[in-house]
C-alpha cells in the first residue's frame, strides 16, 4: 500500500482528492470481484463503491476513529455487508465468500454507525433529477425558497417549499422502504430517537 | 403524508410548533408508529442534507468516480462485434500445420536438431508476457514470428543459440487470436497459437 492506514485517514478529513482517488483505485478492483462474481453489475460496483467509501469519510470525521485493520479490509467489509443486504433484497441468497476470510471480529459494529448518512446519500442519487436539484438548491447551497423559486422557474416560494418536502417525503419513502435502514435501526436503537428541538416539551423515544 | 403533514414535519425538527400544535404533533407521535418512523426518517435526510462536509465530499467523490471510469475507458477500448469476428478469425492453412505437427511431424530437416517446446500451451489465453521455453537449449539461433488472425505479422523475436527461454511483452497487442512459427537454419518450423482477451471472443466462432 502506498499511503499508510493515518494517512488515508487525515485525507478523507482534509478531503484530499489524490488520497481519496487512490482509495478508490484501490477499492475498485475488489469491490467488483466481489460484486461481479456473485450476480451483480457494473452498475451495482459504482453503487457500493460510492457507499462505502463515503462511508468511511463519515466515520474518519470522528474524531475518535481508528482503524483495527487495513483499511482495505475495512472498506471491503462495508463492501460484504452492503452486497449481502442488497442481495437478500433482491431475493437472492448467495453467500458471499470472496473478501470475508481476513475480515477481524466486531469490524462490523464499528461500521454500521456511519452509515445512515451514506444510505441518505445514495437514495438521494436515486430520486429525479429535478427532486435533486431542489433538495441541493437548499440544503447543499443554503438557498430560500424564494431562492430557488425564482432558480427553478416554480410559481411561487409556497410552491417551492410544497414541491422541497414533496421530494423529502420521496425521500423519506425510499429510506422507509430500505431493509439497510430498518437494520441499522435494529441494531442500534439510539438511532430510533428523535432528538428534539429545545423548545419541545418531552422526550419522544420508541 | 400529506403536503400539510410533511411540512408540520419539517416545522418541527426545525423547533418551530408551539403551544397546542406542539402537543397535537408529540401526541400523534406518541400514538400514531408510522408518523414516529416518518419523522425520524426525515430528521435523519435534515441531518444528512444539512452535513456541508459530506456534500463537498460527495462532490470530490463524484469526480474521482468519473476520473477513475474515464481512465479505465481508455485503457479499455471497445469493439464493434464485426471487429471481434474478425479478430478471433481462423486462418485454416495455420490451423492445418498446428494439426499436422501433431499428427505427421514431418520432419524435412535435421531431426535430431529439432527443438521440443515446453511452453507456451497451445490455445492459452494470456495477457502480458508469452514465455516461450524449450526442453534443451537451442543449438542454433530461432526466430519467433508472430501473426494476428489476418495474417499481419505483429511481432518478430530471437532466440539465441544456447538459450532455452524467451519472454515476449504482448501488452500491447490488440485482443484476438494470434499463431507464431519457431523456426530456424536447420531445424523444421514449429506452430502454435493463443489468445488475448479470449473473453471477447464471439460465441459464433
Amino acid at each position: 500500500m502506498k499511503y499508510t492506514n493515518e494517512e488515508v485517514i487525515e485525507g478523507f478529513r482534509k478531503e484530499n482528492q489524490r488520497i481519496i482517488q487512490y482509495c478508490y483505485e484501490v477499492m475498485q478492483p475488489m469491490v467488483a470481484k466481489l460484486i461481479l462474481t456473485n450476480s451483480g453489475k457494473e452498475e451495482d460496483v459504482k453503487e457500493v463503491l460510492a457507499y462505502c467509501i463515503s462511508t468511511f469519510y463519515n466515520n474518519c470525521r470522528k474524531s475518535d476513529f481508528a482503524l483495527t485493520a487495513k483499511f482495505s479490509t475495512y472498506i471491503c467489509a462495508i463492501a460484504r455487508n452492503k452486497w449481502l443486504k442488497e442481495l437478500e433484497k433482491r431475493g437472492k441468497y448467495i453467500i458471499v465468500e470472496q473478501l470475508t476470510e481476513n475480515i477481524p471480529n466486531g469490524i462490523d459494529n464499528e461500521i454500521e454507525t456511519a452509515e445512515i448518512n451514506s444510505i441518505v446519500q445514495e437514495l438521494f442519487r436515486k430520486l429525479p433529477e429535478d427532486c435533486q436539484k431542489i433538495i441541493q438548491c437548499k440544503h447543499e447551497e443554503g438557498k430560500s425558497h424564494q431562492e430557488i423559486a425564482q432558480l427553478l422557474d416554480i410559481s411561487s416560494k409556497q410552491y417551492a417549499r410544497t414541491k422541497l418536502n414533496r421530494c423529502k417525503g420521496h425521500l423519506a419513502k425510499l429510506i422507509l422502504e430500505s431493509p439497510h435502514y430498518k437494520d441499522l435501526l435494529d441494531a442500534f436503537p439510539f438511532l430510533k430517537k428523535i432528538r428534539l428541538p429545545k423548545s419541545s416539551s418531552q422526550k419522544i423515544n420508541k | 403524508m400529506n403536503d400539510k403533514d410533511l411540512q408540520q414535519i419539517e416545522r418541527y425538527l426545525a423547533g418551530e410548533l408551539k403551544d397546542r400544535e406542539l402537543q397535537n404533533f408529540e401526541a400523534r407521535l406518541n400514538t400514531d408508529q408510522e408518523f414516529y418512523d416518518s419523522v425520524l426518517a426525515q430528521q435523519h435526510i435534515n441531518n444528512a442534507l444539512n452535513d456541508k462536509g459530506l456534500w463537498s465530499f460527495m462532490k470530490i467523490l463524484k469526480k474521482v468516480e468519473a476520473n477513475f471510469y474515464t481512465k479505465k475507458n481508455q485503457q479499455q477500448p471497445t469493439y464493434s462485434l464485426q471487429q471481434l469476428l474478425q479478430f478471433f478469425g481462423i486462418v485454416p492453412d495455420y490451423e492445418r500445420e498446428i494439426a499436422n505437427q501433431f499428427t505427421t511431424r514431418a520432419i524435412t530437416k535435421s531431426s535430431s536438431h529439432q527443438p521440443k517446446l515446453l511452453t507456451p500451451q497451445n490455445g492459452i489465453d494470456c495477457s502480458n508476457k508469452l514465455t516461450f521455453t524449450l526442453q534443451t537449449k537451442a543449438v542454433e539461433p530461432l526466430t519467433l514470428v508472430i501473426e494476428n488472425s489476418q495474417e499481419d505479422e505483429v511481432g518478430q523475436y530471437h532466440f539465441s543459440a544456447q538459450t532455452a527461454s524467451l519472454e515476449v511483452d504482448i501488452q500491447h497487442f490488440l485482443p484476438g487470436r494470434y499463431y507464431w512459427k519457431l523456426f530456424g537454419d536447420t531445424v523444421d518450423t514449429i506452430w502454435g497459437f493463443f489468445f488475448i482477451h479470449k473473453d471477447l471472443m464471439p460465441e459464433k466462432i
